[in-house]
C-alpha cells in the first residue's frame, strides 16, 4: 500500500505510486475531507495520482522525495492550489 | 524513392484532391452531410497514410483537421467558413509537403514548425467559430501565456514550449504521461491543468486522464519531438528562441556559374551581334533562374533583357543578373514549391480497361511475330518467293495496324482529364477575388476532356495567370458592375473541349473587356512597339500586344499582377507545349482567352531536312509545301531575302545562316525551299536537301535547356542520330 491513511488528519503517499493509487487516493480524500496529504515519502507518482492531487486542490506536506516531483510537479500543483490555501491543521 | 513512398504520394494526392472537392462542395452547401463524411474520410485516410511513412508532422496536422471534422459530424452543425478555409489551407500545406517529398524523397525539414502553426490555426478557427463553445479548445489558445506566467524569468531562456494533452484513455493503456515529460532533455518547468474545469473530487473518474500538461525546455524542437514521438498526435510544440539558421548552400552551382558566365560574356567588348548576344544571355539567365526556382528574378531579367535591347546597352542586363545572383545567395532557401514543381509525377493511376487493351494488343502482336517466324522458315525451305512475299505483306499490314493501335492505347494511358488541374482553381479564384475585394464565381465546364498528362500538369501556371488577370483586370468591382447594369458578382468560365487532335481551353470573363486605347498607350510607353507601328495596327493586332514581352497594363501594382511577368509568360508556356494562345475581347461584355494545345506531346509528324550535312526536323503541321526556287527569283529585301510564290512575296530564311552554320559558298543550283505557315504567316526556309516524313516521339527539352527557344524538342532517328526538331514559329520571330 503506497497510499496510507496515517490518522484522520493525514494521508501519506509512500514510495512509487502507480496509476491504481489514483482511485485509492481519491477514495481516501473523499472519506477524509479534512485530511492533509503528506508526500514527503513519495519517490514518484503516476499522472493518475497527480491528477487527483490537482483536482483536490489541497496543499501538500512536502517536499516529496522524488526529484521530478520536487522540481516540477510540486511547484505546478502549488500554483494550482492557491485558491484552497488553507492553513495547516497542525 | 522507394515504392512505399511513391505509393504514398500517389494516394495522398488523390486524397487531397478528394478532400478539396468535398470541402469546396461544402462551401456551396455547408450542411451537406455526405460531403462532410467524404471530407472526413479523406482526412482520416490521409492521416493514416502519413503515419505509415512516418511523416509525423503531416499526421499531426491532419489529425487536428480530422478532429474538427469529427466534431462537426457529431454536432450536425453546418461548417463555418473560417473553419473551412483553414481545412483547405491545411490541404494546401499538405500538397506542398507532398511536392517536397516528390522532389527529394524526404519530408521537408520545416514541416514540424509549419505543422505546429497549422494546428494552432485549425484550433483557432474552431475557437473563432465556436465562440467559446468548447472550453477545452478555447483555453488551448492561451497555453503559451499560461506557461509564461508560470515560468516567470526562466521563460526567456526556454527554446521549446510543449503542450501535451494525453489521450483520455492513457491510464488504461498503461502509460504515464509524466514519465514522458520527465524524459525531456533540459526541462525547465512543468505546468499541469485540467482539460475540463468543472471536474471535482465527487464527479471525477480517477481512471480517465483529463490532464493538460505544459512544459518548457532548453532543448531544440527536434530533440523534443524525438522524445515525444509516440504521442506526436497529442502534442503541440512551439519554438520560442529561434536557433541560428544555417544558410542552405544546396542550390545548384552549375546554374549559378552559368549566370556568372553570362555576365562575363556580356562584358566582352565585341561590337557586332549585340542584340543576339543580349537575347541569348538573357534567355540563358532566365532559364537558369527558373531552374533555380527564382521566378521573380527571372521576370526581372526578362524585363532587363528587353530594355537592354531597346537601349542597345548591356548594362541593364548585367545589373539585373548581378542582382539576381546577390538575391540568390542571400535568399533564405524556401522549402516550398519552385523546385518541386518541375518534377513530374513518376507514377500514374491507370484505368484497368486501358491496361487490358494493351494486354490484348500484346497477344495479337505475338501472333504476328509467330507468323513472321513461319514465313522466314518457308524462305529457308526454298518455297515460292511470290507466295511468301504475299504472306509478308499481309503480316506487315497487320503489324502496321497493331502498331498504330498500340500507339493509341499507350497514348490513352498517358492522358488525364482536365479536372485534375481545373479543380484547383475554384478556391484559388475565391482567394484571389477576395484579396482584391471583388466577388467572382468560377464555372468550370468540360472537366472530363482529356489531354496528355504532361500537358495537363503544365497547364496550371498559365491558366492561373490568365484567371488571375481576368479577376484582377477583367472583372470590374461590384459597384462598377452594378452601375453598368451587370450582376454584382462577376462570372468566370473555365471551359475545356476537344477539337480534332487538339484540346481547346477557354477562359471567359464577363468583365469590361480590354481597353484597346490603353493597350496602345502602354505598349508605346513601354517601347513594345513604335508609334507608327501602333497606329497602323488593327484593334485586334493591338490587343495581341498584351502577349508581347515586357507588357503589363496594371495601373496599380497589386499583389497579383504587375510583377513584370505578364501574359507573355502564358504565351511562352503554351507555345512550349506546342500550343497557341488567342484572345477576343468585346468592350463592356468581356474577354475570352483561348489556349489551343495538342492532345498529346508524344507523337509529332516531322519532315527532315538537311543543311551543311546535318539533319533537322520541321514539324509537319507547319509545313505547307516544298518547292524549288531559281536563284535569280530570290531578291534581297532590307536585311533579309524574299521570293515570289504564286504572286505572293514570301520572306526566305537560310537555315544554315539562322542556325549559325557556315556553308561553303552558295551554289548556282536552284534553292530548295520548305514553305511553312506559322501564326497565319507564310515563310520560306532554304535547306540543302529535303528528307522524309516521320512519326516521332518528340522529347521536350528539359532542365537547363528547358527554356531554350527555337527548338521544339529532340528525337532519335532510326540510325541512332539525334534529330533536333526546330520550332518554326520562333525562327520567324
Amino acid at each position: 500500500m503506497t497510499v496510507v491513511l496515517h490518522d484522520a488528519h493525514t494521508i501519506r503517499l509512500i514510495g512509487a505510486c502507480p496509476s491504481d493509487d489514483g482511485e485509492t487516493l481519491l477514495q481516501q480524500i473523499l472519506a477524509n475531507p479534512m485530511a492533509q496529504i503528506d508526500w514527503r515519502g513519495c519517490e514518484s507518482a503516476h499522472a493518475a495520482v497527480v491528477q487527483v492531487l490537482l483536482v483536490s486542490g489541497r496543499p501538500l506536506q512536502g517536499p516529496p522525495a522524488g526529484e521530478f516531483l520536487q522540481r516540477f510537479i510540486g511547484p505546478a500543483l502549488a500554483r494550482r492550489s492557491v485558491k484552497f490555501d488553507l492553513p495547516p491543521l497542525r | 524513392m522507394n515504392e512505399f513512398v511513391e505509393q504514398f504520394l500517389l494516394e495522398s494526392r488523390e486524397l487531397v484532391a478528394q478532400a478539396t472537392d468535398d470541402l469546396m462542395a461544402l462551401e456551396e452547401k455547408p450542411g451537406d452531410r455526405e460531403r462532410l463524411d467524404g471530407a472526413f474520410r479523406a482526412f482520416h485516410t490521409l492521416k493514416g497514410a502519413a503515419g505509415i511513412v512516418e511523416f509525423a508532422a503531416m499526421a499531426r496536422t491532419l489529425h487536428a483537421a480530422e478532429d474538427i471534422l469529427a466534431n462537426l459530424r457529431a454536432s450536425g452543425e453546418p461548417i463555418a467558413s473560417v473553419v473551412l478555409d483553414e481545412c483547405l489551407t491545411c490541404l494546401d500545406l499538405t500538397s506542398r509537403w507532398l511536392d517536397h517529398m516528390q522532389a527529394g524523397g524526404d519530408p521537408p525539414p520545416a514541416a514540424d514548425v509549419e505543422a505546429d502553426d497549422m494546428i494552432a490555426r485549425l484550433v483557432g478557427s474552431m475557437d473563432a467559430d465556436a465562440d467559446g463553445k468548447s472550453a477545452a479548445r478555447a483555453a488551448s489558445n492561451d497555453w503559451l501565456d499560461r506557461l509564461r506566467v508560470a515560468a516567470g524569468d526562466s521563460f526567456s531562456t526556454a527554446i521549446s514550449a510543449i503542450r501535451y494533452v494525453p489521450d483520455p484513455d492513457a491510464f488504461f493503456q498503461g502509460s504515464d504521461p509524466f514519465s514522458l515529460i520527465a524524459s525531456l532533455p533540459q526541462l525547465l518547468i512543468v505546468d499541469v491543468a485540467l482539460t475540463n474545469q468543472t471536474i471535482s473530487l465527487e464527479t471525477m473518474n480517477a481512471f480517465n486522464c483529463d490532464l493538460e500538461i505544459l512544459a518548457l525546455t532548453k532543448a531544440p524542437i527536434a530533440e523534443v519531438r524525438t522524445a515525444l514521438l509516440n504521442v506526436a498526435d497529442r502534442i503541440e510544440i512551439r519554438q520560442l528562441l529561434a536557433p541560428s539558421v544555417k544558410e542552405d548552400e544546396d542550390y545548384s552551382t552549375p546554374a549559378k556559374s552559368l549566370l556568372e558566365a553570362q555576365i562575363v560574356l556580356l562584358r566582352e567588348n565585341v561590337a557586332d551581334g549585340l542584340l543576339g548576344r543580349l537575347s541569348s544571355a538573357g534567355r540563358t539567365a532566365v532559364s537558369a533562374l527558373r531552374y533555380l526556382g527564382s521566378n521573380e528574378s527571372a521576370g526581372e531579367v526578362e524585363l532587363a533583357t528587353a530594355s537592354a535591347q531597346v537601349q542597345h546597352d548591356v548594362e541593364p542586363l548585367i545589373l539585373a543578373i548581378e542582382r539576381a545572383l546577390k538575391r540568390r545567395s542571400k535568399e533564405e532557401v524556401q522549402p516550398t514549391v519552385p523546385a518541386a514543381q518541375v518534377v513530374t509525377p513518376r507514377a500514374l493511376r491507370v484505368d484497368m480497361d486501358r491496361i487490358d487493351a494493351l494486354v490484348k494488343l500484346t497477344g495479337e502482336l505475338i501472333v504476328v511475330k509467330n507468323a513472321l517466324g513461319h514465313a522466314a522458315k518457308r524462305i529457308g525451305g526454298n518455297e515460292d518467293t511470290a507466295a511468301i512475299g504475299a504472306i509478308l505483306r499481309d503480316q506487315h499490314a497487320l503489324f502496321d495496324r497493331l502498331a498504330t493501335e498500340l500507339q493509341a492505347a499507350v497514348l490513352r494511358i498517358r492522358v488525364l482529364p482536365l479536372r485534375t488541374v481545373f479543380r484547383r482553381f475554384p478556391r484559388l479564384i475565391r482567394e484571389i477575388a477576395g484579396s482584391v475585394g471583388k466577388t467572382v464565381r468560377l464555372i468550370t465546364e468540360g472537366e472530363d476532356t482529356e489531354a496528355d498528362a504532361t500537358i495537363v500538369d503544365a497547364l496550371f501556371e498559365p491558366l492561373l495567370h490568365v484567371l488571375r488577370n481576368a479577376v484582377d483586370h477583367g472583372i470590374e468591382t461590384s459597384e462598377r458592375r452594378t452601375a453598368s447594369g451587370k450582376p454584382p458578382m462577376g462570372t468566370l468560365v473555365l471551359r475545356g473541349h476537344r477539337v480534332a487532335e487538339s484540346v481547346r481551353i477557354e477562359i471567359e470573363d464577363d468583365g469590361g473587356g480590354i481597353d484597346v486605347d490603353r493597350v496602345r498607350a502602354v505598349a508605346g510607353a513601354h517601347g513594345v512597339a513604335s508609334a507608327e507601328a501602333l497606329a497602323a495596327m488593327s484593334d485586334g493586332e493591338a490587343i495581341d500586344l498584351i502577349f508581347a514581352a515586357g507588357f503589363s497594363t496594371a495601373a496599380a501594382v497589386t499583389d497579383l499582377s504587375g510583377r513584370g511577368v505578364g501574359m507573355d509568360s502564358v504565351k511562352t508556356a503554351v507555345e512550349r507545349l506546342g500550343g497557341t494562345v488567342t484572345l477576343q475581347s468585346r468592350p463592356g461584355i468581356g474577354t475570352v482567352v483561348s489556349l489551343i494545345l495538342p492532345f498529346s506531346l508524344m507523337m509529332t509528324r516531322v519532315m527532315t531536312v538537311e543543311v551543311v550535312g546535318q539533319a533537322f526536323g520541321l514539324p509537319l503541321d507547319s509545313v505547307v509545301e516544298t518547292t524549288i526556287v531559281d536563284r535569280n527569283m530570290i531578291v534581297p529585301i532590307g536585311s533579309g531575302r524574299a521570293f515570289m510564290l504564286r504572286d505572293r512575296t514570301i520572306p526566305l530564311l537560310d537555315l544554315a545562316d539562322t542556325l549559325g552554320l557556315s556553308r561553303e559558298g552558295i551554289g548556282e543550283l536552284p534553292a530548295k525551299v520548305v514553305v511553312v505557315s506559322t501564326s497565319g504567316q507564310i515563310g520560306g526556309i532554304e535547306v540543302d536537301r529535303l528528307g522524309e516524313r516521320l512519326d516521332v516521339m518528340l522529347k521536350p527539352m528539359e532542365g537547363l535547356l528547358g527554356n531554350m527557344r527555337g527548338v521544339a524538342g529532340t528525337t532519335l532517328l532510326g540510325d541512332g542520330r539525334v534529330l533536333v526538331v526546330l520550332d518554326v514559329q520562333e525562327m520567324f520571330r
